[in-house]
């Protein structure tokens, strides 16, 4: 990344930036005479761009010099109509000012532009020298140095982050999640109102950005595509590039329609909890509260505890996550369930957490997770599922958790 | 040529220990030239196993090098003490499983490294059993 990054980075500088730098930092001033004009074309079908070109005679020290010039940047455009009005004023047999390089007076031109779009090039590779010069004095540090001893100066430098005010782990509990999340929005029955683990809402709209993106996407080669047909000049293989498009499209328009009715279809509902963190084989009462706009009738609806083990682990290129449940209990609800409009569900229940249980666990690629899982099947529509995570603490020994 | 051996003692036979208990023992580096030893480190850590990609944190670490040591004999018993933390607990679970242990790392002329382990518990989690989402 290092080194394509100063590759790019000097290419830039070389062809682009020192060219206009130099124009305009220590060419010449003259006057020349306009030979002839001309619009270069370059690429083809709708990728064709067109930029100006004019012949000029010029003098210097004696010497007479006839070369094709404009600007130092040989900046092209897709329509002809500016690279024409930039060429109006060059009629033939009228004088100009002309700019040249004292040390190679044939190097000439006309007009002494400074395109910003240079400078903007220079942030692609000065990003790939900047992220390839940590990643290289990280590797420097850490190189020769045994797994175990660049851990121990891991967790030294994270013990010396002044600034990092909201850890993610309690400090006197390595490796257990911090319940600021959970314990900062009081419940009105209980003590505690549970967050939920991911928004549906942010679940639906992110979705259907990229349901929207990748359909106008699709809307674009497919109106390409029945253009040249329309045209009478079908492109098979474009059409048939245009059909797994069109068809993954669609999917995406089912998908986020299931989303949306399974997300709004059903009240927020709000999940209170009487004590936080959790303890093994300490008891807890819990409250739901679940509105609804309208009737609705679940065939089965159910609050459980819940304990899963969650690995993130590579395949090839790929990042892949793995869960395994390995503890849930039903708390209350099981039965089939009827909500009317005018009446919120309400439940209320106790549990207590194993007194074996394993604590939450947070690593980088590993962890156990501890949640209330709300669970229903309503006829016809996609599983219903809420979750709202807890942290369960190991077994008191003499000091608080908090 | 002798092996190089790294012997790994605990003070008392106990295995499993709870948070906040001291873990104190020593090590040496047997049958070899001490010339030969250019550096040791002892770390009390715990690792992840399974089939997720693993996680690793020291909890105590000490490195004991000829260059900052001259008169380091690898021979003579190295003692080290540490109080354990409360988190995380040792695992057995199905996918995700929880190991601690003391790992000493010779390091010898010419690039060679030797490394020796002795597992040890924290805490008593009994393992755990895959759970069908109902």
């Amino acid at each position: 990344m290092l080194l394509g990054g100063c590759v790019l980075l000097v290419w830039i500088l070389v062809t682009r930036i020192y060219p206009q730098w130099g124009a305009n930092r220590y060419y010449l001033e003259t006057r020349a005479r306009v030979l002839d004009r001309r619009i270069l074309e370059s690429g083809s079908g709708q990728t064709r761009a067109y930029r100006p070109d004019v012949q000029v005679e010029y003098e210097v020290e004696g010497a007479e010099y006839r070369t094709w010039t404009y600007a130092v940047a040989r900046t092209s455009y897709p329509e002809i109509d500016i690279v024409e009005q930039q060429l109006e004023p060059f009629v033939i047999g009228s004088v100009h000012p002309l700019y040249y390089d004292p040390a190679e007076p044939s190097r000439a031109v006309l007009v002494r532009d400074f395109s910003g779009a240079s400078w903007l090039l220079l942030l692609i590779p000065g990003a790939l020298v900047v992220s390839g010069g940590v990643g290289l004095a990280l590797r420097v540090t850490t190189l020769g140095k045994s797994t175990e001893r660049r851990a121990a100066m891991l967790a030294q430098r994270k013990t010396i982050e002044l600034f990092d005010e909201t850890p993610s782990v309690a400090p006197e509990w390595p490796t257990l999640p911090t319940d600021r999340d959970v314990t900062n929005s009081p419940g009105v029955r209980l003590a505690y109102r549970l967050p939920i683990e991911t928004s549906p809402g942010w679940k639906l709209a992110g979705t259907a950005i990229a349901c929207a993106v990748w359909n106008f996407a699709t809307a674009l080669l497919t109106s390409v595509a029945l253009r040249d047909h329309l045209d009478g000049e079908p492109n098979w293989w474009l059409t048939g590039l245009t059909i797994p498009f069109v068809l993954t499209g669609a999917w995406l328009v089912f998908y986020v329609i299931r989303l949306w009715v399974n997300t709004t279809g059903v009240g927020p509902p709000r999940v209170e909890i009487s004590a936080h963190p959790l303890r093994p084989g300490e008891t807890y009462s819990t409250y739901v509260w679940l509105p609804q706009s309208g009737q609705l009738r679940f065939t089965r609806f159910a609050m459980s505890l819940v304990c899963e083990e969650r690995t993130v682990f590579r395949l090839g290129t790929d990042s892949q996550t793995m869960v395994q449940r390995v503890y849930q209990r039903p708390i209350l609800g099981g039965d089939e369930l009827t909500i009317k409009r005018t009446e919120p569900y309400e439940a209320s229940g106790t549990f207590t957490v194993p007194e074996s249980a394993m604590h939450s666990f947070r690593a980088e690629h590993n962890s156990v997770e501890w949640k209330l899982v709300l669970r229903g099947n309503i006829p016809g529509w996609p599983d219903y599922e809420r979750a709202y995570p807890l942290v369960v603490y190991p077994r008191c020994h003499g000091t608080s958790p908090i | 040529m002798k092996r190089t051996s790294i012997l790994i003692r605990t003070d008392g036979p106990k295995r499993v220990y709870q948070p906040g208990d001291t873990l104190s023992g020593n090590y040496s580096i047997e049958a070899v030239a001490p010339e030969a030893v250019q550096a040791a480190e002892l770390s009390i850590l715990w690792h992840t196993e399974g089939k997720g990609d693993e996680d690793l944190a020291v909890h105590h670490f000490e490195r004991v090098s000829r260059d900052m040591t001259p008169d380091w004999d690898p021979r003579h018993p190295r003692p080290f003490t540490t109080v354990l933390p409360n988190s995380p607990l040792s695992y057995d679970g199905v996918i995700v499983k929880i190991r601690w242990r003391i790992r000493v790392r010779v390091f010898l002329a010419g690039e060679r490294e030797v490394v020796e382990e002795v597992r040890f518990q924290l805490g008593n989690v009994p393992t755990a059993m895959p759970v069908a989402q109902l």
